[in-house]
């Protein structure tokens, strides 16, 4: 009798099962996170294009940026476009490296190395626009 | 499992599989616009994060964000965002079965809806932001 080799449910999951049984959640982030990229992210990317050609005047000054973000809900609104960005584009990145570029089988804990750094941002951004 | 029966040996695709076939790179392209997606975001949080900290951070991004270089970036993210938000609502449609009374409404009126959210999204962030100090 030939000894078939257990899935070992002693051993504790590892970041791609965990990713792989947590996948509704990050499928609903990427998702949101779709829609709110779709709907604001070009209209930004055109603004920085114009500041860039330097089109816009003052609608950059320090001031009027400063004053927009004095209101709590503009703080809120850029957390909220930049952690659904961050975690739709760390879902896609994830399939990306792991199927794409047949990564899936390297040592790299992708799930966690995408998922990771999405959450790093968002930290980040809340604690420097609401605690500091 | 059955041990004994042995598997058909399937060749792992190579890495590059996408390339060469013009629906798998489309395919591959799109899903590479999500760089420029988190990218465009960091550029925004770069702007909130140094206006919150202070005018003289704030000149120094800025100094760095209107470089040529810098322009040419935010070009290139323009275009990705856009076709990120074209392929995007053209699948919403397909992806979500809007109801209103029981009834599912026609693809072509959830695109509208879509597009008219896009525009009036867009026309809000461009106002609060063009109006000036």
């Amino acid at each position: 009798m030939v000894p078939v080799p257990t899935r070992g449910h002693v051993r504790p999951p590892d970041a791609d099962e965990v990713a792989r049984s947590t996948e509704p959640l990050w499928w609903l982030l990427f998702a949101a996170g779709g829609t709110v990229a779709a709907l604001v992210l070009p209209v930004h990317a055109l603004l920085h294009l114009a500041l860039a050609l330097g089109l816009p005047g003052d609608a950059f000054a320090h001031a009027h940026v400063a004053r927009l973000l004095a209101h709590p809900l503009a703080r809120v609104y850029v957390t909220v476009v930049v952690g659904l960005a961050l975690l739709h584009w760390a879902h896609r990145f994830r399939y990306a490296l792991a199927e794409g570029l047949r990564l899936k089988a390297s040592w790299v804990p992708i799930p966690l190395a995408c998922y990771g750094a999405a959450l790093l941002g968002i930290t980040l951004a809340v604690v420097r626009l609401f605690f500091l | 499992m059955n041990a004994g029966t042995p598997r058909p040996y399937r060749r792992p695709p190579h890495f590059a599989w996408w390339w060469g076939h013009r629906a798998y790179t489309l395919f591959v392209a799109r899903e590479l616009t999500s760089i420029f997606v988190a990218a465009t975001a960091l550029v925004l949080l770069g702007f909130a994060w140094t206006a919150v900290q202070g005018p003289d951070a704030y000149a120094a991004y800025v100094a760095v964000m209107t470089r040529p270089a810098a322009a040419v970036f935010h070009a290139v993210a323009l275009v990705a965002v856009v076709y990120h938000a074209l392929t995007w609502w053209t699948l919403a449609p397909r992806a979500a079965a809007v109801r209103v009374d029981g009834r599912r409404l026609s693809p072509r009126a959830v695109l509208g809806g879509a597009y008219a959210a896009w525009a009036a999204a867009s026309a809000v962030v461009a106002w609060l932001v063009l109006r000036g100090p």
